[in-house]
């Protein structure tokens, strides 16, 4: 029997849970991509001819600013749902390892061994976009009933076109299969078991230097607007900004790492107690696996922020504003809710994971004496110190972009009410996923 | 039966247990695994037991697998509750505590070393070391100054601020004997401690867990299945299916 005709009999053997969280981590990115996406193309699909043109009027006339809106909200949102997928494939490929030391055991080379891990991951990434879809598809009629200020969208507006789901699905794939082959990379497959190779973790202070450059950036190119729009154009100077703010957004989860790899240490090195010990030293082991547990809350929190923006435009003067404002707060909201699903099925995900590969080690931990609740607290203060570091990011991000895209302004109070509740609920969502995940350490530590 | 089994290695000196008094007594323990509650089929892991552990003796339980001696262990250890019979602790029978209580007295009385260390791979050889005291209250300060000086002791000097996976097997394995005995326990569980270890480095890490328990006057509870470890142990037992059928005496003395 061949490696390969004997790998479906060692995959076979994993728990319930183990098996179904990858899956449901792809179904949630491939949701959540393609109704971003297919939001975005029911708004470009009402632009007129000369959306950008002076001749537009009504309904027409800021259906542009819609579109540019549902792009910037696109370009927020779906590197985050992609990304996630991206930590799915890693998540099933850690689930594997043992089966794929087996593997080697058996007489599987490693080349073999990870050719079979990665079609295990495309099978799963298979399932569970397909799924993702479905949910896509059962969501997309409650979408209607959205109101955009503008005449309700169609749930066929709101579908992609038939061609673009087996594409979504194929980029969900190529995305998980390009993730599980850099985790790879990094893995040593042997008979005996499977080894990280065994780096000292280094953030190099470029990160920091990347997101100073695109905030420089961004903040020139708002000064510059007008000369920028001379040269490249309305259109040309809007997808320069989108793809700026794009970038400052996307850095914060570059420069996410840096911070928690920094105050791990700082932290360990001084920490009183052993729950704030231990928690410091896992997120210095390990600052990108702990950035990417808060990645979807961070999008979420800056989304949130940038919603204060809507509370500086003010009264409506004419229909066209009213229609904008309308769209604006619905939209705002609607990314602020998918980003906050997001950031719920991640954190709680990525939490459940966390407590499935560390029960080993917790299990030792109460056989030697720490109790189920010092555990607990210490799990709990992991979860936070991300998140408490992703909400100061954040804000701060956001303040950045709106300050340089719209200028300093007194926002409406019951904005800044939006938002700090928007906080206390990403501190509630991570302290939730941690305690829903908490009877599995319960059970597990038993001997 | 009394009989001497041949050592293998180095002893060192003991005290006479049967002169001071037992700091584990167990009596009539049963341990029964499965689904009692349901008149399902249950597996009977421990069928009486008697044993009596002294203060600072050292004692290895062996027997082929499935035998009963690691949950012997854990019950001793108050990690499982004995279906019946009795553990008692300086005159507290375990099963009467609740298992917070239990679980402290784990951390303060008990030290536990297990087969492959099960050291917190973030953590640095010094940190894995005070992490259990710091658990139990005691300042960072100075649970870090004793545990430098166990560090030292056992031959890690200049490998404190390394993580696991910067050891050996063996290193890693007496960061795991540092931690087990900076708390001064008074029983140190070892569960197949050398298992994962060649038989050179497993021989070093031998002597310095029965001599590190010696010299700290704890006493030492070691499972294995290898004769050659059993041997380094004043006394050994020998289990088949829940039972103690065999003591031996590595000084010839039987009971």
């Amino acid at each position: 029997m061949s490696v390969l005709a004997a790998a479906p009999l060692l995959l076979r053997r994993r728990s319930a849970l183990a098996d179904t969280l990858p899956v449901l981590a792809f179904a949630a990115s491939t949701a959540i991509t393609a109704t971003v996406l297919g939001g975005l193309l029911a708004f470009v699909g009402r632009m007129p001819a000369d959306a950008l043109g002076p001749s537009a009027s009504g309904e027409d006339s800021i259906m542009g600013m819609l579109a540019f809106c549902a792009l910037t909200a696109s370009v927020l949102l779906v590197p985050s749902a992609v990304g996630f997928g991206g930590a799915a494939a890693r998540l099933s490929l850690a689930r594997r390892e043992r089966d794929l030391a087996a593997m080697r055991l058996v007489g599987g080379t490693s080349a073999q061994v990870g050719g079979i891990a990665l079609l295990d991951v495309a099978a799963q990434a298979l399932l569970g976009s397909v799924l993702g879809v479905l949910a896509h598809l059962a969501v997309t009629p409650a979408l209607t009933a959205l109101d955009f200020g503008i005449a309700p969208f169609t749930v066929g507006e709101l579908l992609l076109p038939v061609w673009a789901y087996p594409l979504v699905v194929l980029g969900i794939l190529l995305v998980a299969l390009g993730s599980a082959a850099v985790a790879l990379a990094g893995l040593v497959l042997s008979p005996l078991g499977v080894a990280r190779e065994s780096r000292t973790v280094r953030m190099s202070l470029l990160r920091l230097a990347v997101w100073a450059v695109l905030i420089v950036l961004l903040v020139a190119a708002t000064q510059l607007a007008q000369v920028v729009s001379a040269v490249a154009g309305l259109a040309g100077m809007l997808i320069i900004m989108i793809v700026l703010v794009g970038g400052v957004v996307a850095g914060v989860n570059v420069v996410g790492p840096l911070v928690v790899w920094l105050l791990g240490r700082a932290l360990a090195a001084t920490a009183p107690t052993a729950g704030l010990l231990v928690a410091a030293r896992r997120l210095a082991a390990d600052p990108r696996a702990a950035w990417r547990t808060v990645s979807g809350i961070t999008i979420a929190l800056v989304v949130a922020g940038l919603l204060t923006v809507i509370s500086s435009l003010g009264e409506a003067s004419t229909p066209e504003d009213a229609i904008l404002i309308t769209a604006m707060s619905t939209g705002g909201l609607l990314t602020l809710a998918i980003a906050a699903v997001l950031a719920a099925i991640s954190t709680g995900i990525t939490r459940t994971a966390k407590v499935i590969d560390e029960m080993p080690v917790l299990r030792a931990q109460h056989v030697a004496g720490a109790q189920v609740g010092q555990l607990q607290r210490a799990r709990m203060l992991q979860a936070l110190l991300p998140v408490l570091l992703s909400s100061v990011l954040a804000a701060g991000t956001a303040l950045l972009v709106v300050v340089a895209t719209v200028g300093a302004s007194t926002p409406d109070p019951a904005a800044l009410v939006q938002y700090v509740a928007t906080v206390i609920g990403a501190y509630v969502l991570v302290l939730g996923a941690v305690a829903v995940s908490a009877p599995l350490v319960r059970r597990g530590v038993r001997v | 039966m009394t009989t001497a089994i041949p050592s293998t290695y180095r002893s060192p000196s003991e005290p006479d247990p049967s002169a001071g008094p037992a700091v584990l007594s167990a009596r009539s323990l049963v341990r029964d695994f499965g689904d009692s509650g349901r008149k399902g089929p249950t597996t009977r892991a421990l069928a009486g037991v008697d044993l009596d552990i002294a203060r600072a003796d050292s004692l290895a339980i062996m027997g082929p697998s499935g035998c009963g001696k690691t949950t012997l262990l854990h019950v001793l250890a108050g990690i499982l509750r004995p279906s019946a019979g009795t553990v008692h602790h300086d005159g507290t029978d375990l099963s009467s505590l609740p298992d917070a209580a239990r679980t402290r007295l784990r951390r303060g009385a008990f030290g536990f070393v297990f087969q492959e260390g099960r050291l917190l791979p973030e953590l640095t050889a010094l940190e894995n070391v005070i992490l259990p005291r710091m658990l139990a209250g005691t300042p960072r300060r100075t649970a870090t100054a004793d545990a430098r000086g166990w560090l030292d002791r056992l031959g890690l000097a200049g490998m404190h601020d390394r993580r696991p996976g910067q050891l050996s097997g063996g290193q890693a394995q007496r960061v795991a004997i540092a931690r087990a005995l900076a708390g001064r326990p008074q029983v140190v569980f070892a569960d197949e401690p050398t298992g994962a270890l060649d038989q050179a480095t497993g021989r070093s890490v031998l002597e310095v867990l029965v001599g590190a328990c010696r010299d700290s006057g704890a006493s030492l509870v070691m499972v294995t299945h290898d004769p050659q470890v059993a041997a380094v142990c004043r006394r050994t037992v020998a289990m088949r299916d829940g039972a103690i059928v065999q003591e031996f005496q590595r000084s010839g003395e039987g009971r």
